[in-house]
């Protein structure tokens, strides 16, 4: 048998208790009413909002991406396909416009060779 | 700290009378999560195999860490030990490399930073790790009965040993023969 996949959520937990703070204390902070919401992003039942993320940032001094891995990759994962398909549309343009998108979709598709080159470490 | 450049975990296990207690390390400075489980009712070895359980399949770890009871150094309670033989019996089935410490290896371990009571060494650990800094129980008396929080410190202890003695120090290479 295969052994199963990891589930790492996001770290929202583990700095919430480094610093010892309730889900209650935490959910004040971010200005939320019910420490609910701050349960249910920290078991990855809810996708952190745009201010819950910047919050954290805030609060905390960690940038979304490492704060919440796994939302992170999935974007990215489905931003990189889209951009993928959006440079293979405009493979065989000529006009100005759809020159600068290709611009724009190479400098994407290099920033993520580079990253995964930094991450295998080669 | 993303999905693909994220450390294995370990997940170090220290039950006692009244439950449990675990800690999950992402490194030997980082632990991920951590806490004392409380198990109150009757059939406690099985309760607490099924939430010790529930924790390996959120988190996935690679290493579970617990006592060494063989040799007999240490004074713990049948029910413990069969709790023990049942969680390596779980680490099997679910494919996680077991590792187990006897009391004598993890005074060892932090017999370098001076540490050899079990006091000594919570303060130890929470010199090393600073989120466990304000669980720190007090310094337990003769009369006194242990502290639910020192438990935590014990689980961290066995974790702790564990780095120490499976994973190579960035600095050995700086040390000459």
């Amino acid at each position: 048998m295969k052994k199963k996949k990891r589930n790492v959520l996001c770290y929202l937990r583990t700095h919430r208790r480094v610093w010892g703070l309730t889900r209650l204390e935490l959910a004040s902070l971010f200005g939320l009413r019910s420490a609910g919401h701050i349960s249910r992003i920290e078991h990855g039942k809810r996708a952190p909002t745009v201010e819950v993320a910047l919050a954290c940032q805030v609060i905390f001094g960690i940038p979304p991406s490492v704060m919440f891995p796994r939302v992170h990759t999935f974007v990215e994962e489905r931003v990189m396909r889209n951009i993928y398909r959006l440079d293979l549309a405009l493979s065989n343009t000529t006009n100005l416009s759809g020159l600068r998108k290709r611009k724009l979709c190479s400098q994407v598709l290099k920033r993520a060779i580079s990253k995964s080159k930094k991450l295998e470490g080669v | 700290m993303t999905d693909a450049n994220q450390q294995n975990l370990v997940l170090s296990i220290y039950p006692f009378t009244r439950g449990f207690a675990f800690v999950l390390f992402e490194g030997p400075e980082s632990p991920f999560d951590w806490g004392v489980k409380e198990v109150k009712e009757k059939h406690k070895n099985t309760k607490t195999l099924d939430e010790i359980k529930k924790l390996i399949d959120q988190y996935r770890p690679e290493v579970l860490v617990i006592e060494d009871l063989t040799n007999g150094e240490s004074r713990r309670t049948s029910r413990i030990r069969k709790l023990y033989r049942m969680l390596a019996h779980l680490a099997t089935t679910e494919y996680v490399d077991l590792q187990r410490y006897k009391k004598s290896q993890i005074k060892e371990c932090f017999g370098f930073v001076g540490a050899s009571s079990k006091y000594e060494i919570a303060k130890a650990i929470a010199i090393q790790i600073p989120a466990f800094a304000h669980r720190i129980p007090p310094f337990r008396k003769p009369w006194m009965s242990e502290d639910p929080r020192q438990n935590l410190f014990d689980a961290a202890a066995l974790g702790l040993t564990y780095f120490a003695r499976h994973v190579r120090s960035p600095y050995a290479d700086d040390v000459s023969p």
